[in-house]
């Protein structure tokens, strides 16, 4: 028989009987924070989701964006080039500059206009959206637009995730901005076809009515397109510059 | 009877003689069951491929489901051809929910049944350009059908029978022209968007591997060509999915694989002459 330790007799028990304690209380642990463990991978797929979120509705707000071009193109062209403001100051011919200095358009003036257009319902449209105000601006090349809108700072927040981004985009489009200024320099030194007709004419892609004291004109363009030229669908409404002068001149 | 003063020795460490593996293996075995029983209890898998309610919480429930951004831009991007102009349905939803016209709608309603999964509740709706998505109330009856697409709101297909729902809104060209999708969350398997084949070859690959099976999985049948025209296999033969088939897009009248081959899939240039 051998002579044992009493101290290392207990060594055996004692350990089956920590391991036993271990599991358990590993188990109750497991078992009284559960409600953390299902929140582990659900936060971080939580980020993926709002990143995901935020990429959808950025690339929707851009394609809506091509749309509020055209439709303040369209606004424009309905407006005579003026912008609301002047509107008010009841600027309603092309040739109400030599009365009213604050009528008066060029180049200049139009491309603000059409940014003012574009801004006021874009950020109308944005702000449904709940995104924050965007600043538009345009540049023209080559016949063609490249409007950049930029708003900084957006913040999209969801639950316990929140993200702030710089959104930056631009948007380019065929139109020729000239067309108004031309319209415009041509109907201040008369249209004599026009004044000279009793009934409606259309010379070309100008249609011209003449009232008693003033002559109405509308210049009808061609539709955009939605995508590629040719290729594409056409935007449903057809841009057309309307625009009126006395029927007499008045001379400067 | 087995002591445990016979398998140590005088230091108390374990003898190492098959009586001490013995012990080692009931012990543990015991361990094993005890805890193994206690987990299985917890979790409520009392029967394998089954769940019953137990105490641990359901983490799939609380996992947002992103499966759905990656198929609503499959659905509203995936670029198509439609009466001989290229566009997607981003552009055809407003078009119809402005200029309303019936074949249009037929035309969305086509390519939604297309692109969605089976038995996918889903509904969609033209609304007005000074309401949001969000201002819609979010009625939904017992059979889980969204009541305000029932009612309300130019409708051009409402297929809701699920109550996980999320909203889109569709932007429009001016008034009335937006429009509001709403459909399931769930996980849409990318195995289940149709084909494309953005090249000549590649086109010719996918017809000639399409072709050889007689009944070949309904999604698979599908495939976009280079031209975006939807083709369908079916009935040992290829439709234009738009414009050849009935109300279960099967086709009606069509061409053999040989001539799609030879027409390269572009059904209003070649095809059709």
């Amino acid at each position: 028989m051998y002579k044992i330790n009493k101290k290392a007799l207990m060594f055996e028990p004692v350990l089956v009987l920590f391991v036993i304690i271990t599991l358990s209380a590993s188990l109750y642990n497991i078992l009284i924070s559960s409600g953390a463990t299902a929140d582990l991978g659900a936060s971080s797929l939580r980020i993926i989701e709002l990143d995901k979120e935020t990429k959808s509705q950025l690339e929707l707000i851009e394609q809506a964006s091509l749309y509020q071009i055209y439709n303040s193109i369209i606004k424009l062209a309905e407006n005579s080039g003026f912008n609301e403001a002047q509107l008010k100051e009841k600027c309603l011919l092309w040739d109400d500059f030599k009365l009213k200095e604050k009528c008066h358009l060029n180049k200049e003036k139009i491309r603000k206009n059409l940014k003012i257009y574009l801004q006021n319902s874009f950020n109308e449209y944005s702000k449904l959206q709940g995104l924050g105000l965007y600043n538009v601006e345009i540049k023209e090349e080559n016949n063609k637009l490249f409007f950049t809108f930029n708003s900084p700072n957006i913040v999209f927040k969801k639950e316990n995730v929140e993200f702030t981004i710089n959104h930056k985009f631009t948007k380019e489009i065929e139109y020729d901005l000239n067309i108004f200024t031309d319209l415009y320099l041509k109907a201040n030194k008369n249209f004599p076809d026009c004044e000279e007709a009793k009934q409606e004419i259309k010379i070309n892609n100008l249609i011209c009515k003449g009232e008693t004291l003033i002559l109405n004109f509308e210049y009808q363009q061609d539709k955009f397109y939605l995508g590629e030229k040719e290729k594409s669908l056409k935007y449903p409404i057809q841009p057309i510059i309307k625009f009126r002068t006395s029927r007499i001149l008045v001379q400067n | 009877m087995l002591n445990w003063w016979l398998i140590m020795n005088k230091n108390g460490a374990l003898i190492g003689n098959s009586v001490v593996l013995y012990y080692a293996f009931i012990v543990l075995t015991f361990i094993i069951i005890i805890f193994s029983l206690v987990f299985i209890v917890l979790s409520g898998e009392f029967i394998p491929g089954t769940k019953t309610p137990g105490f641990f919480v359901d983490t799939e429930k609380n996992i947002p489901k992103i499966d759905y951004y990656d198929f609503l831009n499959y659905f509203l991007y995936t670029r198509i051809n439609v009466d001989g102009k290229e566009t997607n349905l981003l552009e055809l939803i407003p078009l119809y929910c402005y200029e309303k016209k019936q074949e249009q709608a037929e035309n969305i309603r086509q390519i939604s049944q297309i692109f969605f999964p089976y038995l996918t509740g889903r509904a969609l709706s033209c609304i007005n350009e000074k309401i949001t998505c969000k201002d819609i109330p979010n009625e939904v009856n017992s059979l889980g059908e969204n009541l305000y697409f029932r009612n309300k709101g130019l409708i051009l297909f409402n297929e809701i029978s699920s109550f996980d729902l999320k909203r889109i809104e569709i932007p429009g060209f001016k008034e009335n022209s937006k429009a509001c999708l709403e459909f399931e969350q769930k996980k849409y398997d990318p195995k289940g968007f149709i084909d494309i084949a953005y090249s000549e070859k590649e086109f010719e690959k996918k017809v000639k591997e399409k072709s050889v099976f007689k009944n070949i999985p309904d999604k698979s049948s599908f495939l976009i060509s280079p031209t975006k025209d939807i083709w369908r296999y079916n009935n040992n033969m290829w439709c234009n999915a738009l414009k050849e088939t009935d109300s279960f897009l099967n086709c009606q009248k069509g061409i053999s694989t040989q001539d799609l081959i030879n027409c390269k899939g572009d059904y209003y240039q070649l095809c059709t002459k």
